[in-house]
């Protein structure tokens, strides 16, 4: 038995096609083997063996393997060479530190940058600083609620007392299947005015909905998708001064959906990553 | 004269950083002095290996700060508040280096620097500083090499000391393709580096 080659790997990112190496599947494949069997191991287990991360079973599969393939003693010392338990290495290049002066000024950056420090909740500045990928065109144009970054949001003058808003949005994603029977909605989903005493109580328009949260009520108001009669677009209630870009390539991914009443055909689903970066999930029924 | 006693001192546990976190919320901005302290160093050295250059890591480092303290509400807590930061630490050196590439039309391997700091008399420092200078930097022209999924995975994991599983969390990857990407990474790193790090 031999380590098995990586399979078509990308010059870029030779990761396996498929997440087979998770736990589960590696605990199966021990399991399945004899005990003196050495098992045939993905070679990237070697990289798991020298940073300690496989437990005792794992372990002992990979040095049963290492002792019927000694040729691969060689790709773990690579991977021991470049592992954090090399310490030798890693003291060696270590960064020199900043000096105090330095960190104090970013200290101070950081300060002026955050400004007067606001209550938690009351609001978020959309802040830009990556791009989207270009196939999240595509998403953009079947996920309505992609609309936010291409839609230059709409300014809507405050209009005298009475005069017909305009139409106004019911949900990002709205299922093909027409939802029972209920009254009317507003055109318009605005936020309560703050401003007014004696507000009316907001909506409860999108309770049913599980959708990732963008913006705060201040923000946006909901409107119709133009043109269909259906649909609705989260509109910032302030023009952006450019382009809203949301994500790098890194950190996204589109994945295929179940087909579901939402998307009739199937459609492509954002998943979000962990960080800074503001991701729509295609809404689903609660 | 009564003998003086020895009066136990009260050991205070450092806050945790929920605890931190909360308190910057609530408006304590001395709460960021200590989150700061906390994390600014590993913060820095991972924006390092990206870039290469202290002027460029600070500036990662504070524009890193800066969005997590202005996007806690994103911050769920599905991870630790330093795997979430590193993650924002390690984009906001992609976008560094990204924007630095656009300015001078330079290749991403860092510039051949002295080393940032001379000692206080203004000489060069010692070979033995100047040996670890020339070997940091061709680690890091190495690892600007590796594709960016990679690079971050690697320096996540080698240079922030994160687990496979704090590092499939910071990156939204399974630990598989941790594994996976370390090991291509380190086998590209052994090509490119060759008996420089090896003797």
């Amino acid at each position: 038995m031999t380590a098995r080659t990586p399979d078509s790997p990308d010059p870029a990112d030779p990761i396996a096609p498929t997440d087979r190496t998770d736990r589960a599947d590696r605990t199966d494949r021990i399991n399945r083997a004899e005990p003196t069997d050495p098992v045939t191991i993905p070679p990237e287990w070697l990289a798991a063996y020298a940073d300690g991360e496989l437990d005792a079973a794992e372990r002992a599969a990979v040095e049963r393997w290492l002792t019927a393939h000694p040729e691969a003693w060689a790709d773990l010392e690579v991977q021991r060479l470049f592992s954090p338990a090399n310490a030798a290495l890693w003291e060696r290049v270590v960064p020199p530190e900043p000096s105090p002066a330095a960190w104090d000024g970013v200290r101070r950056r950081i300060d002026a940058a955050l400004g007067p420090h606001p209550p938690v909740g009351s609001g978020r500045k959309w802040r830009a600083g990556s791009r989207l990928l270009g196939g999240l065109a595509l998403v953009a144009a079947t996920a309505a609620a992609v609309a936010w970054v291409a839609f230059r949001p709409v300014v809507v003058p405050p209009g005298p007392q009475g005069s017909r808003p305009a139409e106004v949005v019911r949900s990002v994603t709205e299922p093909a299947v027409a939802p029972p029977p209920r009254p009317a909605p507003p055109d318009r989903l605005a936020p309560p005015d703050r401003h007014t005493p004696a507000a009316a109580p907001r909506p409860a328009l999108l309770a049913e909905l599980g959708v990732l949260a963008l913006a705060t009520d201040d923000e946006v108001t909901l409107e119709r998708v133009p043109n269909t009669g259906r649909g609705w677009l989260p509109v910032g209630r302030g023009l952006l001064p450019e382009v809203l870009v949301l994500a790098t390539a890194d950190e996204v991914k589109l994945e295929e959906v179940a087909p579901s009443p939402a998307w009739p055909t199937g459609g492509p689903k954002v998943v979000t990553g962990p960080g800074d970066a503001p991701m729509i999930y295609a809404a689903k029924l609660r | 004269m009564p003998a003086a006693s020895v009066l136990p001192i009260p050991v205070c546990a450092a806050p945790s950083d929920t605890a931190l976190l909360e308190r910057f919320a609530a408006g304590d901005r001395s709460a960021l002095d200590d989150l700061f302290r906390r994390y600014r160093t590993v913060a820095f050295r991972v924006a390092y290996r990206f870039l290469g250059r202290e002027a460029d890591a600070l500036d990662a480092v504070q524009e890193a700060f800066v969005k997590a303290l202005t996007n806690l509400e994103r911050f769920r807590g599905r991870s630790s508040f330093k795997t979430w930061l590193l993650r924002i630490v390690t984009n906001a050196a992609l976008d560094v280096g990204r924007h630095r590439r656009r300015q001078a039309h330079t290749p991403q391997a860092p510039r051949h620097d002295p080393p940032d700091r001379f000692g206080p008399a203004e000489l060069p420092p010692p070979e033995a500083e100047l040996e670890r200078a020339d070997l940091r930097e061709k680690i890091d022209t190495a690892l600007a090499r590796l594709p960016d999924p990679q690079r971050q995975t690697f320096v996540l994991h080698v240079e922030a000391g994160l687990s496979y599983r704090e590092v499939a969390d910071a990156l939204g990857i399974s630990i598989g393709t941790v594994m996976s990407r370390l090991f291509y990474a380190r086998q590209k790193l052994k090509a490119l580096l060759a008996d420089q790090v090896l003797s």
